[in-house]
């Protein structure tokens, strides 16, 4: 299935001044991680840092509120436009509405990686935001366990949200029976293409895996890359692979039944879609076996220049792809299933999640913050952080095609944006590793899946590694809730 | 230095995540390390083959070119500043600058390819037989400088006569070096693979830097596996057991200096 620009979904807004090649799920930069290394020091070496989210270092876009209530809102963008975005779309309206809450001000961590740990180690300490960011509902349990992010299920009643949102991104959040944090950003896997050089050799897009190997000889022949990608400065990013290939062998249902333990990670059918995905490392297909020293950046550079013809991106892709290479001519298509005897489905999940300190003094305010940002009652104000923050803030609730001004959002981003709201309205969703796997199986599994197409260790002892963490997180109570899908298989 | 480190040592004994409630386990992190870790084990053998290379190259590269410049009468600032220049550069610059001269797309390996050398572009970053020594190479080419400076202050401390005494004697060049330079110069060379066996074990910036202590692992030491395990895995107990078993090494390989030491050795 192609993603058509005439397609009735989504038209467009204002530029989106959040674009940026590196996303939430990319790398996790070098000068980030070192500054966070010496407060990973400070958390071995005696489990005290008192410097916290609040602290003056940290905290950014502040205001000197002369007096009134302070909220510290914690999130891992550090560039001027989102967080420019975010005030004025949200925050500078929330202002006027309260006028007893002088200001609300970033606490800013640097990158996904860091925005978890110091979170830790902010919570830890007793400090750390009022409201807060998260990288997704994989993330959340430990906050939950730890008493330090407050129960949702109030807010959720009262702002109706279980209703009002999405539930493929809602059901995520619950955490044994309860809601410690808000969706504020869905994102599915595409087959990106570029549509002039399989024009130029009269190519097809894929459909199934028997395409790919047929298509992928082809595309080598030509001398070019089959998919581009690039994981050396994103550690997490393997995932996106083993994501499809899961997605793809198994079906919602089959990997469901992993994903909630009614089946093992060494099922014969999870063994056969790693046999698969690591018989495309072989043939080179992936990056030519370079990804693990290939950048994010040069990945879509790859792509941006013509030397690779596909690429497997998330919809977080929009904001680098319109900025850096708005020339190219892509498409957009759904991923090719693996299995012919399982439903076609979309893998989308929830890349983003809020919560609320449990130490705020002011929860109401909190929650009524996060409404307008996550679940905002006006769809004009969803529209504009969807189209401002693509791939960042999106908010999980319907938006309607007219809802966005024409001509201002990257090329078919409206439009994916309404195919994945489509899929999930159907119900013909499946999953991703950061929304549905359980916090260090997900670890466990990016972390060695190069060991394992590079064939340091073999696709047995792969998954019987990730079933040992499966089975440990497992009895930690830390599986995440896995919404039921709407297929046949 | 006390109260972290012994911190340290009380949390390796914890389950914790890093937040909320920590565990009581005893020793099971360290048996899981020792036993249930190929990870772990194999970043032991990679920080040996750090440590053995680190001890030699540099050691003699440093030595070799110390030794040349005491000879050199005009310039000799000129090259001492040379060598050191790298020393004063950010590891992450250097190891950045390295790591895009050997990536696949953009680094030499283009222009090996570009002139029929293509039998010549290897995986610097992506072969996991390769990857260690990538790094090695890097982080060498930053460090020689350092212990070459170290190596010219050593000599300057020699006295010069004891050269001009032996030359009067007929003796060779290899002989003064060794019969009058590597004497006279063993504490300098003592301290220096003290401080080099000590910085190998606890090697974290130039493999997080280029490769992320990958591909497969291939590249990780003990510090970038401590380091993942707490960031990613969110295992605080279970890094901390990683810290205190570098420790543990580390004071077995001070524990034979100072016995050294003690058995009259002048180190």
């Amino acid at each position: 299935m192609h993603i058509q620009e005439n397609e009735p979904v989504l038209p467009s807004p204002g530029s989106n001044p959040w674009r940026k090649l590196v996303t939430r799920r990319q790398v996790l930069s070098a000068a980030g991680k070192g500054a966070l290394a010496i407060g990973a020091g400070g958390a071995l070496s005696g489990l005290v840092n008192s410097s916290a989210g609040a602290s003056p270092a940290r905290a950014a876009g502040r205001s000197p509120a002369a007096s009134g209530i302070n909220l510290n809102f914690g999130i891992e963008y550090t560039t001027p436009s989102p967080q420019n975005a975010v005030r004025k779309i949200v925050i500078n309206p929330f202002l006027k509405a309260h006028p007893d809450v002088s200001a609300i001000n970033y606490t800013v961590f640097n990158n996904a990686g860091a925005l978890d740990s110091g979170l830790k180690l902010d919570f830890a300490s007793g400090t750390g935001p009022d409201l807060f960011d998260e990288n997704g509902p994989s993330y959340m349990p430990p906050f939950a366990t730890s008493h330090t992010a407050m129960e949702l299920d109030g807010f959720y009643a009262k702002y109706n949200l279980v209703k009002r949102m999405f539930p493929w991104t809602v059901e995520p959040n619950l955490f044994k029976g309860h809601y410690y944090a808000v969706p504020c950003e869905y994102e599915g896997l595409h087959l990106w293409y570029n549509v002039d050089i399989f024009k130029k050799y009269g190519w097809t897009v894929p459909a199934n895996y028997d395409d790919i190997l047929s298509l992928g000889k082809e595309i080598k022949s030509k001398g070019l890359m089959v998919f581009a990608a690039g994981f050396s400065d994103c550690l997490p990013c393997w995932e996106w692979y083993h994501t499809w290939a899961l997605n793809a062998q198994l079906g919602a249902k089959g990997l469901r039944q992993v994903l909630t333990g009614r089946r093992p990670w060494t099922d014969p059918m999870v063994v056969t879609a790693m046999e698969n995905l690591k018989q495309l490392w072989d043939l080179g297909f992936i990056a030519n076996k370079d990804a693990s020293a290939i950048t994010y950046n040069e990945h879509w550079t790859l792509f941006g220049e013509g030397k690779a013809a596909m690429v497997m991106e998330g919809t977080w892709g929009f904001g680098g792809v319109s900025t850096f290479f708005p020339h190219i001519n892509y498409g957009i298509a759904q991923l090719p299933m693996w299995n012919p005897l399982v439903e076609t489905i979309t893998p989308i999940g929830v890349g983003e999640v809020m919560g609320i300190h449990a130490a705020t003094k002011y929860p109401a305010l909190c929650e009524e913050f996060l409404a307008s940002l996550c679940a905002p009652t006006s769809e004009k104000v969803a529209s504009e952080l969807a189209a401002e923050l693509a791939g960042i803030y999106v908010p999980c609730v319907p938006i309607s095609t007219n809802a966005f001004a024409p001509g201002s959002t990257p090329k078919l981003y409206p439009q994916t944006l309404g195919a994945l709201q489509k899929a999930m309205a159907a119900g013909k969703c499946g999953y991703v590793a950061w929304c549905s796997w359980p916090f260090a199986t997900e670890a466990y599994m990016y972390d060695n899946l190069s060991s394992m197409l590079l064939g340091t260790i073999s696709v047995a002892d792969y998954l019987k590694g990730t079933q040992a963490v499966f089975n440990k997180d497992k009895k930690a109570g830390n599986l995440p809730t896995c919404p039921v899908p709407n297929v046949t298989a | 230095m006390g109260v972290p480190s012994i911190a340290s040592f009380v949390l390796s004994l914890f389950n914790w995540n890093g937040i909320g409630a920590a565990h009581f386990i005893g020793l099971q992190n360290f048996r899981d390390l020792f036993s249930q870790d190929p990870v772990f084990v194999g970043a032991i053998v990679h920080v040996l083959k750090w440590t053995a290379v680190f001890l030699t190259v540099p050691v003699a590269l440093g030595l070799g070119a110390a030794v040349l410049i005491t000879r050199i009468n005009r310039f000799q600032i000129f090259y001492r500043t040379i060598l050191y220049v790298p020393v004063t550069v950010a590891s992450v610059v250097v190891g950045g600058t390295w790591a895009w001269l050997m990536d696949p797309i953009a680094g030499v390996n283009s222009v090996l390819q570009a002139h029929g050398l293509g039998f010549m572009a290897l995986g610097w970053l992506t072969n996991p037989n390769i990857a260690l020594y990538s790094v090695m190479f890097a982080n060498v080419w930053a460090w020689w400088g350092f212990l070459c400076i170290l190596f010219l202050t050593g000599l300057g401390q020699i006295d010069q006569g004891l050269y001009e005494a032996a030359r009067v004697d007929g003796a060779s060049q290899w002989t003064m070096f060794r019969r009058i330079t590597v004497p006279l110069l063993r504490p300098t060379l003592v301290f220096v693979g003290l401080l080099t066996t000590l910085w190998s074990f606890t090697t974290f910036d130039y493999p997080y830097i280029m490769t992320q202590g990958g591909p497969a692992h291939a590249s990780d030491t003990l510090a970038t596996w401590m380091y993942f395990n707490l960031i990613n895995y969110s295992s605080a107990g279970y890094a901390s057991a990683i810290a205190v078993s570098t420790t543990g090494f580390l004071l077995v390989v001070i524990a034979g200096y100072v016995y050294t030491r003690l058995r009259g050795w002048d180190v």
